[in-house]
């Protein structure tokens, strides 16, 4: 009975293209993941119906716990009561974050150049 | 646009625009222009709350500890409070129901400044407990200069709404003389003034209340006028949702799909937009440099309530689409959000974490998918 007709990867949210977050499902909400991390999201009621937590999507897409009150544009989320639903990446400082270290491959090829970039930054 | 109670002119509410349409007949909510009133209707009522509930026996003890100062930080900012309530326990419905188009939006005016009139009860309940003659208390609130101050800067955009809105309805477009004095209305002026007190409006729920929100969290962050707490808490779960309503109703009107003058009134009305916000935050501050003249208390100083009044601005002035006056910073008071979260309030005894919860609601909702590995 446990067989899953699909197998769903794991959304990475990245901030402004930096890979920040696996939402594994250990959280309850895109918000909760955020601040497990230490990104600066401003939160008030965090039930949709405030509008604080209104975060820019540069792509993405989420899926909504509750369905939110607040006022969003096409390109916005509220981080509250939604969980990313595929990769995501969100209009949000990195600045302060804790972030994963890629791990280094020690092989005769050379990494993506993509990886690399993104490696550095980190 | 004479205002009638039963307008008898069949119309289609869906087509009027929110303010200054064919004014509401029948109230009824099948169709609806915007979904959202209705949805904050709803959110409004599974809110509802009466302070009784709340037990502030023991704030009396917590009071009596205080030191001078910090009775007067207290106290002050209670009297502030009630008097942000009693503009808004009447005033959306004095000046906004006359002008109104759309049912449902009628309506959330009407369940909005109800549930600030339970705010305003909450006051006295406190202030009963707290000292032996309440009226002490609230005499102060209509001599004390500080607060009178900014009692005209609120009051002000709605007493101009509606006396336009009275010398419109009776005279018509034009230029009047009422009582030796020259007043020229008509819709487009009209229009200004609603836009100019929607901003208004939402700069004391967005800025001001959030300000006396803090101040009487600081208290219980020390574990002190707790029972207090409890009630401000209720406030400022329905705060945040008025804040959005305004927030709403500003949208549409900027968007210019619900009326094309609004948006362009809204172009031509934004610097005034801005520095009625700057001014409300500056009045805060000075606020803020008033109740810490004798001392701060612990968590709780000038500076740092200045800083959030900064930033708050920031942040609200932000969700209405105008642009940040201060310097971007990180919030300077995080532990806001443990007292502003929702569903941390507790509402019923029986019921400690869900807050809005609908009485005798089930969820019937099955999708076609449940049964889809079921077999006979």
């Amino acid at each position: 009975m446990t067989y899953k007709k699909y197998f769903k990867k794991a959304p990475i949210v990245s901030l402004k293209g930096q890979p920040v977050i696996l939402f594994d499902g250990k959280h309850s909400s895109l918000l909760e993941a955020l601040e497990s991390k230490k990104v600066k999201v401003f939160s008030e009621c965090r039930n949709g119906f405030c509008g604080a937590c209104k975060t820019t999507v540069i792509s993405g897409e989420v899926s909504y716990l509750t369905q939110p009150l607040a006022e969003l544009n096409a390109d916005e989320c509220l981080p509250c009561c939604c969980v990313p639903e595929t990769d995501l990446n969100l209009k949000l400082s990195c600045q302060g974050v804790e972030i994963v270290a890629k791990r280094q491959y020690s092989t005769n090829h050379s990494p993506a150049p993509a990886l690399t970039k993104l490696a550095h930054e980190g | 646009m004479a205002y009638s109670t039963f307008c008898q002119t069949p119309n289609d509410s869906t087509k009027e625009p929110m303010f200054f349409g064919q004014s509401v007949n029948v109230a009824h909510y099948d169709q609806q222009k915007y979904e959202v009133f209705e949805k904050l209707i709803e959110k409004q009522l599974s809110f509802f709350w009466r302070p009784e509930e709340v037990d502030v026996s023991r704030d009396k003890i917590d009071f009596g500890g205080l030191p001078e100062h910090e009775k007067h930080i207290f106290i002050s900012n209670l009297k502030y409070q009630t008097l942000l309530d009693s503009i808004q326990g009447r005033s959306p419905n004095v000046a906004f129901l006359p002008l109104v188009s759309l049912p449902e939006l009628e309506t959330w005016i009407e369940t909005w400044s109800f549930s600030e009139t339970i705010h305003s009860r909450s006051y006295t309940h406190i202030i009963r407990n707290i000292v032996n003659n309440p009226s002490v208390v609230f005499d102060d609130i209509v001599e004390n200069d500080h607060i009178l101050k900014r009692a005209g800067d609120i009051a002000r955009y709605y007493d101009d709404l509606i006396k336009l809105t009275q010398v419109h309805n009776l005279h018509g477009s034009g230029t009047h003389e009422i009582n030796g004095e020259k007043i020229t209305v008509n819709l487009r002026i009209l229009k200004k003034s609603l836009y100019l007190c929607m901003m208004s409006v939402n700069a004391l729920e967005a800025i001001r209340f959030y300000v006396s929100f803090a101040c009487s969290f600081a208290f219980a962050e020390r574990r002190l006028m707790e029972g207090n707490a409890k009630i401000i808490r209720l406030i400022a779960r329905d705060e945040a949702l008025h804040l959005n309503s305004t927030q709403h109703i500003l949208s549409l009107m900027q968007g210019g799909k619900d009326d094309p003058e609004m948006a362009e009134i809204a172009i031509e009305c934004q610097q005034e937009a801005y520095d009625l916000f700057v001014k409300a935050a500056e009045q805060e501050k000075e606020w803020a440099k008033y109740l810490f003249k004798d001392g701060s208390m612990i968590g709780l100083n000038e500076q740092i309530l200045c800083q959030y009044v900064e930033f708050i601005t920031n942040q609200r002035m932000k969700s209405v689409h105008l642009p940040q006056p201060y310097e971007e910073l990180s919030n300077p008071l995080p532990w806001m959000k443990n007292w502003l979260e929702s569903d941390a309030v507790q509402v019923a005894p029986q019921e400690v974490e869900v807050s809005s919860y609908l009485v005798g609601q089930i969820d019937s909702s099955v999708d076609g998918d449940e049964f889809l590995d079921f077999d006979l």
